[in-house]
Formats: structure tokens, sequence, C-alpha cells
């Protein structure tokens, strides 16, 4: 994914987060375990945080610079 | 006209109440419900707090930054000098820092007299002075005012030394480090105003359901102590990344002074946990306003919630209060007995690791509130485990102090006393974390000796040694070594007297927030001890005061190193410390902080050869 | 000369500072997101709330979407595209806007029970209300960073306040990550 543009990086970011909503509101409505709820919220949180949040700017500050 | 910052903000607060529990009336008025106090109260407060800010002039750069405008940068701002600038909003460190401490002093002496009234009332059996709700809320008060004291306390040491300590030339965000402090004023008024609004029933930790259906004064409590939560977060953060990215060139972590290292632990915890004091005060209070029933049991809430949000932040704040004094005892100890710190590095660490174990230790407070039996004997172990590390900084002072040439200024006096005062409250905690004593002690008065010798010991004593050893630094003079000593003195042996009385009488049965008790139990002299061990406390801090405002105009002038101190504080800068830290200063860290005794070393040395370079830029 | 990239440093360096702050007061955040996310669990376990689920699935899309052009936003004023950013911003804000009449207007007017019909209520409008009122400023910070875009403040190299307020965004984001299948799907009715 580092390779993509950033806006595209965005595009496809913001896909896998629809696709996992998607699977993630199928299961909900149809009472399955809840750890499988936990686990696509998780995947989502982490996407989110590297993807739009850019954590590693904050643990490598020294990288600096915006994108 | 010309106010000083202070006064404009307290009219503004005033102001700012009125309009606010007027806003409140209007909105019932409109939706056509009749007036009611308590939720008035509440806006008003708020808006109150806001107001105070907003006159004070802490919204007035951001307001310009919202807007995109250019401020000026902090370390730029040209301030008030003098007396005055104590009064209005600073952005420079040490003024705040010394705000903090004037805040932490004036809260101390409220929150102290509080104690003196009821400790009248308690001083022979039968009711005297005071009736049961004005006593309960007396003894909550107390309780809540001294948090907010030590909470502005160790601010006041953290922001005034930290930076001189990792050689920074001010916070990381000087703005939001006087909004922090200022924030705290109007909380501290809120606070002390739920005595007129009926006062509160609950004692500190407000457990509902009484707060929820005791008088409203617990709103102005809520109200209050969200607020200084919220100081106490803001200032937490601020001081982590000042210590994680403004220290000097080649100050490593490892390099950096102790103290540094406790407040990084202190507020870690303090920038979580704080959260959920304020969630769990949130709660209450919005059950009070919108009778949503999170507490009450036969509306399907659970009063054990809020025991668990509660003390998941109000035990680690055990740990807030005291690792920064623990810290002050470890940075002072090796100046005075001039010997390398024992196991530096094992102390930076113990410091972190009673912050991240405090994390897990809650549930002891909870014992016989009725929470699941599989739950008692982690946390006692959890509990029990706090003890290792604590246990690793006794034996680094106890080996620091070994063989050293200790001298005994007042400083070292109060560190003295500091580690004795806290080993008796280390010693004295097991037994409240072990469940099947606990069952026996909770809720007596052996817990309140417990906790007023770690809040002592931890806080009380280290703050003391921390005023009388950067006092010079701050104004240049030192303070009197007499009436130091005779605060010293008279303190300690009154402390042991009152703290004593209350465990005997605790073992022995007597129940904490309890206006009176059964002249047979045979209490009346011991609690009539306590009373007096308590006006000698009281005395000997007069004493203190006397001595601050004194030795400002005429103590002894101390320009110099006069600790022969290691740290860049009081090796390379003048007393009293300039304006501008280091500005235009350079130096390189270039040994171990505390390598006391070790000939021809240094920890810090002034870099050559700078001053030209600074001078052709 | 030095002195220019003194200031270029200084920068970096304030820019490393100011995220760390920022990164520290979601930390902080996080924890009264998760003292809520504990007492729902404590008082209700694993009860399902029973609310209208395509509403909720409704709103959950339109936040996620609005953080997709929240993205957009930031990567565009740092390429550059002063167009693209502005538009982009003002798709958030509609976005954001329409979230919160989701949640406030719809959700808590449809919704079976009110704030003081026991613990379920209770918890319902705490959490939703608690994350709206985030919503709320986020949608302040956005509006301010749209009035400062349009007078053409932000640089490709210089928009601290752009990141933060986005940062900010997909934070408000994160929690409804975690807070709508709490509140809308797990547990049995």
């Amino acid at each position: 994914m580092t390779k993509l543009s950033p806006l595209k990086r965005g595009v496809v970011v913001f896909l896998i987060l629809g696709v996992l909503t998607a699977i993630e509101y199928y299961l909900g409505v149809n009472d399955v375990p809840t750890i499988l709820l936990w686990a696509i919220a998780i995947i989502k949180l982490l996407l989110v945080l590297q993807y739009f949040m850019h954590i590693n700017r904050v643990i490598n500050p020294n990288k600096g610079g915006h994108e | 006209m010309n106010l000083s910052g202070i006064v404009k903000g307290i009219l503004f607060q005033i102001v700012g109440s009125f309009i606010g529990a007027g806003i409140m009336g209007g909105i019932r008025a409109l939706m056509g419900l009749p007036w009611k106090t308590e939720p008035a109260i509440v806006l008003g407060g708020l808006v109150g707090a806001i107001a105070f800010m907003v006159g004070v002039g802490a919204f007035k750069d951001w307001w310009k930054m919202a807007l995109g405008e250019e401020v000026t940068e902090a370390s730029e701002v040209v301030g008030k000098q003098g007396l005055s600038r104590y009064f209005g909003f600073s952005l420079d460190h040490k003024v705040i820092g010394i705000q903090y401490g004037i805040l932490s002093m004036v809260l101390l002496v409220l929150g102290g007299s509080l104690a003196l009234i009821f400790r009248v009332e308690l001083a022979q059996s039968g009711l005297q002075l005071l009736n049961f709700v004005q006593f309960n809320t007396l003894v909550g008060l107390h309780g809540m005012v001294l948090i907010a004291s030590i909470l502005m306390g160790i601010a006041a040491m953290s922001n005034y030394v930290v930076p001189l300590l990792i050689g920074a030339e001010d916070m990381a965000f000087p703005r939001l480090n006087a909004f922090s402090f200022w924030i705290a004023v109007p909380a501290s008024i809120i606070l002390m105003s739920s005595m007129f609004f009926g006062g509160f029933e609950t004692g500190w930790t407000a457990y509902p359901p009484l707060s929820v259906r005791g008088p409203m004064g617990i709103q102005m409590f809520f109200l209050g102590v969200f607020i200084v939560g919220y100081s106490s977060i803001l200032g937490a953060l601020n001081l982590i990344a000042t210590i994680l990215t403004m220290r000097t060139k080649g100050m490593g972590l490892f390099k950096m002074p102790i103290f540094a290292w406790s407040v990084l632990a202190t507020s870690i915890i303090s920038l979580t946990a704080t959260q959920l004091i304020g969630l769990s005060f949130q709660l209450v209070m919005f059950e009070r306003l919108f009778g949503m029933s999170f507490f009450t049991p036969s509306d399907g809430g659970n009063p054990i919630l809020f025991q668990h949000l509660f003390w998941f932040y109000s035990h680690p704040a055990v740990y807030i209060f005291v690792l920064p004094g623990l810290g002050i005892i470890s940075e002072l100890l090796p100046v005075f007995v001039r010997k390398p710190l024992f196991g530096y590095k094992w102390v930076a660490m113990s410091s972190m690791g009673i912050a991240l174990t405090g994390f897990l230790v809650w549930g002891h407070h909870m014992f016989t509130a009725g929470i699941e039996e599989y739950l008692r004997v982690p946390f006692m172990y959890s509990t029990l485990l706090v003890a290792v590390p604590t246990g690793v900084k006794f034996f680094s002072w106890v080996a620091t102090i070994w063989q050293g040439k200790a001298r005994f200024p007042v400083p070292m006096l109060f560190v003295l006393g500091g580690i004795i005062v806290f080993l008796l409250g280390g010693l004295t905690g097991p037994p409240n974390g072990t469940v099947s004593t606990d069952l026996h002690l909770h809720d007596t008065y052996y817990i309140v000796g417990h906790f007023h010798n770690t809040m002592f010991g931890g806080f009380i004593f280290p703050i003391f040694a921390a005023i009388y050893y950067w006092y010079p630094k701050i104004t240049g003079r030192r303070m009197s070594e007499t009436l130091g000593k005779i605060h010293f003195y008279l303190m300690t042996p009154s402390f042991f007297l009152m703290t004593f009385g209350q465990m005997r009488i605790g073992l022995l049965g007597m129940r904490r927030r309890i206006a009176d008790y059964d002249p047979a139990m045979g209490f009346d002299f011991t609690q009539l001890l306590i009373t007096i061990g308590g006006y000698l406390i009281a005395i000997s801090i007069l004493v203190f005061f006397y001595n601050l405002i004194v030795s400002a105009k005429k103590g002894e002038s101390a320009t110099g190193n006069i600790w022969n101190s290691r740290s860049p504080e009081w090796d390379i800068l003048p007393s009293p410390a300039p304006v501008h830290n280091y500005a235009g200063i350079h130096f390189n860290v270039v040994g171990e902080p505390y390598d006391y005794g070790l000939i021809g070393s240094k920890y810090v040395e002034l870099a050559q050869g700078i001053h030209q370079r600074e001078e052709s830029d | 000369m030095s002195s220019i990239n003194n200031a270029i440093v200084s920068y970096q360096q304030k820019l490393a500072i100011n995220r760390l702050g920022l990164w520290l007061f979601f930390a902080s955040d996080a924890f009264m997101f998760g003292g809520l996310l504990v007492a729902r669990f404590y008082l209700l376990g694993n009860k399902n709330l029973n609310l209208d689920q395509t509403l909720g699935l409704l709103v959950t899309s339109i936040l996620l979407i609005s953080s997709f052009f929240m993205n957009r936003a930031e990567v565009m004023v740092s390429e550059g595209n002063h167009k693209g950013f502005i538009t982009s911003l003002v798709i958030t804000i509609l976005l954001g806007i329409s979230f919160l009449v989701g949640v406030v207007g719809l959700e808590w007017g449809s919704a079976h029970f009110g704030p003081g019909d026991g613990a379920e209520g209770a918890v319902f409008y705490m959490m939703t209300g608690m994350h709206a009122f985030h919503v709320l400023t986020g949608i302040i910070f956005l509006s301010l960073v749209l009035r400062n875009g349009l007078n053409k403040k932000y640089t490709p190299e210089k928009h601290y306040a752009v990141e933060a307020s986005a940062n900010y965004w997909h934070f408000v984001d994160v929690v409804w990550i975690i807070y709508y299948p709490v509140l809308y799907l797990m547990g049995t009715i």
C-alpha cells in the first residue's frame, strides 16, 4: 500500500472499511459470537489509525513533514 | 481601569455564573417548568468557570490562532516583572509554577482549617459544635480540597523545576500550561461553594446512592472536581510532551535527573486515569439532573459500577500524589549525603513500575462492597505487588545514605522525615490490602491514620523539602534555618501523635466519617490528643508561612550554588533564575547526574566557544 | 541563511511536539470513552438494545464516508490542490452535520426509551450523547479550518491545523467504529 499515491490509498482503505462494515452488519443482525464483531471492529480501528491518522508520524517523529 | 488578571477573572466568573443560572431558568421557563435551583447552579458553575477563563485572558491567543492570525511566540512574549506578574496570565513556566504553589498553599490552609473545625467536634464525645450534615460536608471537603491542594502542589514542583532540570526553555505548550493553572482557580471556588448549597453527606468518595439523593451541594463538589481533573490532565499532557521532546542535547532518558522520571510516571497516570473519576462524577451529575439511572438498582443501575470507575482513578491517584514527592527525596538525598544515588536505573524504573502496577489494584477498596468473590484475591496480590517497586526506592535511599557524609540543613531534615513517615505509611498498608484483615479494618480510623501517613510522607514532607531547597532559586534568598528547624521539630512529633492516635482508636473500632462516638468506647482522651496534634501541626505551618514571607525580603542572600548540587539549575544558572532559563547558554551533558564524591566528574558543562557563535549569528 | 534553516528545523520540531500533544490528548480521551464502554457492559451485559438497524447502518456509513473525504481533504491540501481541499472539506462538514441529525434528531426521537427509562436508556443516551458532543466540536474545528482555508492560510508545507482537525475527526470516527457494534449489533434481545 505504500506504493500507491495517497489519494488512491485513501480510496482503497475506504473500500476495505466499507466491506468490513457490511460484513459486520450482516454478522450483527444474524447473532454470531460477539468475538467476531470485536475482531472486525479492531481491524477497522487499526486501519484508520494507520492510514487516516498516520500514527507513525508521532511514533517516528524524525520523518517529519506532512505526507 | 487596569485590573490584574485574577480580579477580572473572578468578576467575570460571578457574572458568568448568574448568566448561566439565568439561561437554565429561562430554558426551563420556556419548557413550562418551574424554577429549580439544582440545574441552574450546575450550568451557572460551568458558565462561570468558562467566563473566568475569558476574563483572565486565557482564550485570547487561541482565538487569534483559530482565526488563522499570527501570535507572538511564547518565548518572545514580554511578561510583567515584579510581584504583579503572579496575579495575571503569564506564559513563563517559572511564574506558573509559583502560581500553582500559591494556589496549593491557599488550598492547604483552607483544607487544613476545615479539619481543625471538625477535630474540635471530635475532641470529645457528644455533639457540641456541628450537626451531622455540616460535619460530613467538612470531612468530605477536607479530603477533596487537600487532594486539589496536592495536585496543585505537584504541578507547582514539576512546572517550576522540570524544565530547569532538563535544560528546556519552557514547557512544550506554554499557553496550555497557563490554561491548566488558571482553570483550577474557578474550579477551587466552585468546589468550596458546595458548602453554601446545602453541603453533602458522602465524604470525598461521593458514593451513590447517597450522593444521588443527598443535598445538592454535591453537584458543586462534582463540578469543581471535574474541572480540577481537567487541569490535572492537561498539565500532565504538557509535562509528558516536555520531558519526551524538550531535553537538552545529550540528555538521554537515563541521564535525566530522577525527579523528571517520577514526574513522567505520575503524568502517565494523571493523563489517563483522571478521565475515569471525571466520568464517574459526571454520571452521578447526570443521574441527578436527567434521571439517567446508572447507579439506582431499582431502575437497572448498579452502584458498584461507580466504585469501579471511581477507584480506577482514585487509587492510582495516591501514586500521583506520592511519586513526585518520592522523586524529590531521591533527587535531594544524594546532594546532602554527597554520594551517588544508589541504583539510578532501578529507581527510575521503580517509578514506572509503581505507576503501571497502580492501574491494577483499584479493587482493594471494594473488598467489603460486595464485589465478586473471585476478584478479591487477584486484587490482593496486585496490591501487595506495589510493595516491590516501592521497596526498591527504600533500599536505594538506605544504600545512598550508607556511609555518606550527611549534612543536615532544613531540606535534608524534611527528606529524612519524609522517608520515615512514608515508611510508616508503607508498613501500615499491607493489612489494608489483605482481604482477611481489611474486612476488619475497612472504614475505620486505622485507614485514616494510614493514608495520612502516606500523604504526609509522600507529599507534605517532600514539598516542604522542595520549597526550602529551591526557594533561593526563586527569590535569591535563603529561608531562615532556625525557623525551618522549629517548623520541622514541631510538625514531626505532632504528626506522629496524630497518626498513632488515629490508628489506635481505629484498631479499637472507631469508624470514619462519624461525628459522634459512644463515650463508653473510651476514645475521648485519644481523640483529644489527635485534635491537639492537629492544632500543633497547624501552628508549625504558620511558622513556615511566616518564614516563607519574611525571608523573601530579609533572608540571607544566596545567589550561587549553595547546596553544591550537580544539576544544571544550580550548577549553571544564577539565583534567582533568569527570565529566559538557558537563553544564550549552551551546556553539554558530560557525565552521570548523581556521581557525587567522584573526583573530577561533572554532570553538565558549559559548552566552550558557543557564545561567539551566538553573537555572529 | 542559517536562520532560515533554523526556522525550518524549529517548525519541524514544533510539529513533532504538537503531534505528540494531540496524541496524548487522544489517549486521555480514549480512557473516558473506554469508561463508558465498561459502564455499558457492566450494566447491560450481553443485552441487545433493540435499536433501529437501518438507521444505525445509515449513520455509520455517513460517518465512514465523511472520514474518507476528510482524508482526501488533508491529502489535497498537502498536494496544493486548493479547490479539491475546499470541496472535500465542505462535504465532510455536511456529512458530519447529517450524522448529528441522524443520531440526535432521528435516533433519539424514535428510540423506544428515553434517558430516564432504566439502565438501557441511561447508557444509550450517555454514549451517543458523549460521541455526538465530540462530533459537534469536530464540526466546529472543521468550520474554522474551512474559514481559514477559504482565506488561503494553508500551504502544502504548513497546514498543521488541517492535519490536527483531520486527526480529531478520524478519532471521533474510531470511537464510533467501536461504539456502533457495541450499541447496535452485540448481544441478544
